[in-house]
């Protein structure tokens, strides 16, 4: 069987004409968009090398933006496959459903979890030993966490349950966050309190 | 005093209530190939069994493929009942004498583990049932952890934690105490 008479088969309203248009319509980036993205947030030359030499952060970025493409055209299993290379290359476990705005950075793969139904907005950067999410499996459902623009999460932080955080906030390496937070503010503590305001430029 | 860590099933009993225990998709398929979460938990529960029939290397073997697909360090003479999951096995560490109860979560970056200090003949923590772990606590040397107890995030378990208590901080401390076991 072809691969678009699986895609045909697996789900007759969401063809691929019918996915472009939807994303045209909000306004979402495609594969390609979102690489570009991605790439003008890397030192170029470093980038290439990692790429094709190294473990590089990047490498697990595109391996993620395949399976999230990929997901999001219902192929099945491959997405999951994709995850669990990345694990095993990296060390690096992103669902492939989850939401990365563009311009996303990870400063080392090592550790990084997030669950399904995160969402993150558009240049975040995320550290080392990263966790967020819900981290355990409920009855309740996934109640995942929503991250604004220009968050930056320090190493071993855990951001968990229903919340949100504002755009270009920052949390402190080691932090737990299970509240709201305002944009621009700098947290970190278990559980994490408002320690002062992100001195970063709000651009 | 509960029971814990004294469960006595069986290899297959295991494995069928950690499969139980899985939602996701191609979970079945995904194990097979030793890919996904539950391949980890698969590996480990493969290695424990040879290990109990004293097989010699292929639980070591085992373990190293563990450590190289799925990041986590599970020393195969541990003892974990039927129904584990490790949601996410990355950076899990449990040691050798760990004993742990039924349909236990034990999330990423967790370590069991423990030193010298020696308490009822072990120096690692006993496990209740129904326990869940939450992502970077570790559980140091000889510890009692009673059923249907919530260990939060980044926690450092020096001491017991008993039935039904969400503990949390550096060292642990209480937080909250479950009246019933609905309410976890």
């Amino acid at each position: 069987m072809k691969l678009s008479e699986v895609l045909q088969e697996n789900n007759p309203r969401t063809s691929r004409s019918a996915l472009r248009l939807r994303r045209r319509q909000t306004q979402q980036p495609g594969f390609w968009a979102y690489l570009r993205q991605d790439w003008a947030g890397e030192p170029f030359l470093r980038t290439l090398a990692f790429v094709i030499f190294g473990f590089g952060p990047f490498r697990a970025m595109l391996i993620y933006r395949i399976s999230s493409t990929l997901h999001r055209y219902h192929v099945p299993l491959i997405p999951s496959l994709l995850r669990s290379i990345n694990i095993t290359l990296h060390g690096c476990d992103i669902s492939p459903t989850v939401e990365f705005g563009g311009g996303m950075r990870l400063a080392h793969t090592v550790g990084i979890v997030i669950d399904p139904h995160v969402r993150l907005g558009k240049k975040c950067m995320l550290f080392q030993n990263v966790s967020i999410g819900l981290g355990d499996m409920d009855e309740n459902g996934w109640q995942s966490p929503t991250l604004g623009d220009r968050v930056l999460v320090y190493s071993g932080a855990v951001v968990r349950g229903p919340i949100k955080i504002g755009d270009g906030a920052s949390v402190a390496a080691n932090a737990e966050v299970t509240e709201d937070v305002p944009p621009g503010v700098v947290v970190g503590g278990i559980p994490a309190r408002v320690l002062r305001q992100s001195s970063r430029s709000a651009a | 005093m509960n029971t814990t860590g004294t469960h006595d099933a069986g290899f297959w009993e295991c494995i069928r209530e950690d499969w139980c225990g899985m939602p996701q998709p191609y979970t079945a398929i995904m194990a097979i190939l030793g890919v996904g979460p539950a391949g980890s938990v698969l590996i480990y529960r493969i290695a424990h069994a040879l290990k109990a029939r004293r097989v010699r290397l292929v639980p070591n073997v085992l373990r190293v493929l563990n450590r190289t697909i799925h990041h986590c360090d599970i020393n195969p003479e541990a003892r974990v009942g039927p129904g584990l999951r490790l949601p996410h096995p990355t950076g899990v560490m449990l040691g050798g004498q760990v004993r742990a109860g039924r349909n236990c979560t034990i999330s990423q970056h967790v370590t069991i583990g423990g030193g010298s200090h020696v308490r009822d003949g072990r120096t690692q923590a006993l496990i209740g049932n129904n326990v869940t772990i939450r992502p970077g606590a570790v559980l140091s040397g000889p510890v009692n952890i009673g059923d249907h107890a919530v260990i939060g995030s980044r926690t450092v378990v020096t001491k017991d934690v008993a039935s039904g208590a969400l503990v949390g901080g550096i060292p642990a401390r209480i937080v909250s105490v479950a009246d019933s076991i609905e309410d976890r």
